[in-house]
């Protein structure tokens, strides 16, 4: 996962670059193409149902980015491409987060419904 | 790590804004969106989850943090100091739920483990109680054996006792059939003595003509019925008799008791010469009295010439009819 993630930054990086290094592309275009994948990475992580509010802020923000670049503004798009990015990770975070404490609790409440079956057959067993 | 080269980017544009921004005024005003980052970033620092298990994402935190301060000292736009205290909140929230995600997977390696050390308890419990049901079935075993080797024994004994009592019937049988051969054999010495049955108990009678005219000694005729008699009564030790002699009318009662009792005596000394013990032997003449027949006559007045032997009866007591 974490590798797939440095796999496809780089991709996005490189290819950030090679438009960079294009006279005619805007340099704000690296930050949105980040943002843009930050996004879809939250998404892939459950954010959408973890973190419902982070995710919509970082698409408003990576929509604002985009408008303000095709409006010729790139230090602003570069700003809205930043926060969008930002937010799009901390929507991810938090949806990993969820999702691994409800693993853990599941595990637990597993651990104590084995434990109880255990107790209660020995038990049986033992009158 | 793979943003490095856009961040050193930013940096120099950040440093070349704070020089374009520096020489205004001597102090920076205080931004409320930087401090509210600045706080969310203590509160993270001092939670030692969130240093532990987010330490890389508290760092980036740090360096968005001093990249805003810089941004206020430098008196840059209040938007870009509000955009970098932005990125830092965010960056500190973001430490904070990579923390809570990393205790979590801690918490479920615990879990797991947990699970093992449950399975593991769980099948120690079982080989437990197997080896507790086979300890038990064991001595439910011994004690089974145990029972049955008393049941044994019980039968054992029973069946001795079955021996003992067989016996015991086969002895009382041949004591019986020894009684009534002993009784069989008395019947018929006592009837080769003319014995008769009579209130008193049995009585054998030695008669006159074993005895001389006014002789007191038994003539061998006499001596064969005492033999006989002192057999029987050898068999029969509890028996004690009494030798009663008698005499005609004739002559003098005198001479009649003193010879009555001479008789007696000396049919008692013969009995005890053929070993009956003295102590079971009384004697007494009684001359003339209780005669068996008339004495008008010579056969009645023999008759009544007699010795008489009452044999008591097993109680040890003579009749007391003379």
């Amino acid at each position: 996962m974490d590798m797939m993630k440095h796999a496809q930054a780089i991709l996005i990086l490189s290819a950030a670059a090679l438009i960079g290094g294009c006279a005619s592309n805007p340099p704000s275009d690296a930050d949105i193409a980040i943002s843009n994948a930050a996004i879809t990475g939250a998404l892939s992580a459950g954010a959408g149902e973890a973190a419902p509010m982070e995710l919509r802020t970082a698409r408003e923000k990576l929509d604002r980015a985009r408008q303000q670049r095709d409006a010729g503004h790139g230090e602003e798009a570069i700003t809205l491409a930043r926060e969008a990015t930002v937010d799009a990770r901390l929507a991810e975070s938090k949806a990993l987060a969820a999702r691994s404490t409800k693993s853990a609790e599941d595990l637990h409440d597993a651990n104590r419904a084995l434990a109880e079956e255990v107790n209660r057959k020995s038990n049986n067993n033992s009158n | 790590m793979n943003r490095t080269p856009i961040r050193s980017l930013s940096l120099i544009a950040a440093a070349a804004m704070s020089i374009a921004l520096g020489a205004c005024s001597s102090m920076p005003p205080e931004n409320p969106a930087l401090a509210d980052a600045q706080a969310a970033y203590r509160a993270a620092d001092s939670n030692p989850q969130v240093r532990d298990y987010a330490a890389a994402e508290m760092m980036q935190a740090k360096t968005a943090l001093d990249r805003a301060e810089r941004a206020r000292q430098d008196r840059a736009s209040l938007a870009d100091i509000e955009h970098f205290a932005y990125l830092a909140k965010q960056r500190v929230g973001i430490a904070n739920e990579v923390a809570q995600r990393k205790a979590a997977e801690q918490s479920a390696v615990q879990a797991n483990a947990e699970r093992d050390r449950i399975r593991l308890e769980a099948r120690t419990r079982e080989a437990d109680r197997a080896r507790m049901d086979s300890m038990s079935a064991k001595a439910d075993a011994q004690a089974a054996q145990g029972q049955a080797a008393m049941a044994q024994g019980q039968a054992a004994v029973a069946q001795s006792q079955a021996v003992a009592a067989q016996q015991q019937a086969v002895d009382a049988q041949a004591a019986a059939a020894a009684t009534q051969a002993h009784n069989a054999q008395l019947i018929v010495l006592l009837q080769e003595l003319h014995a008769k049955q009579t209130d008193r108990g049995m009585v054998v009678t030695i008669n006159d003509v074993l005895f001389d005219t006014n002789r007191a000694e038994l003539k061998p005729g006499g001596m064969r019925s005492i033999e006989k008699l002192g057999a029987l009564l050898k068999d029969d030790p509890d028996r004690r008799v009494q030798v009663e002699g008698f005499t005609d009318s004739t002559g003098s009662q005198a001479t009649n008791e003193a010879l009555s009792a001479r008789r007696a005596e000396s049919v008692r000394n013969a009995l005890i010469g053929q070993g009956v013990s003295a102590d079971r032997v009384t004697a007494k003449g009684l001359g003339p009295a209780y005669p068996v027949a008339s004495n008008d006559s010579a056969a009645g007045r023999q008759m009544n010439r007699r010795v008489e032997i009452v044999l008591a009866d097993l109680n040890g007591k003579v009749a007391a009819a003379h």
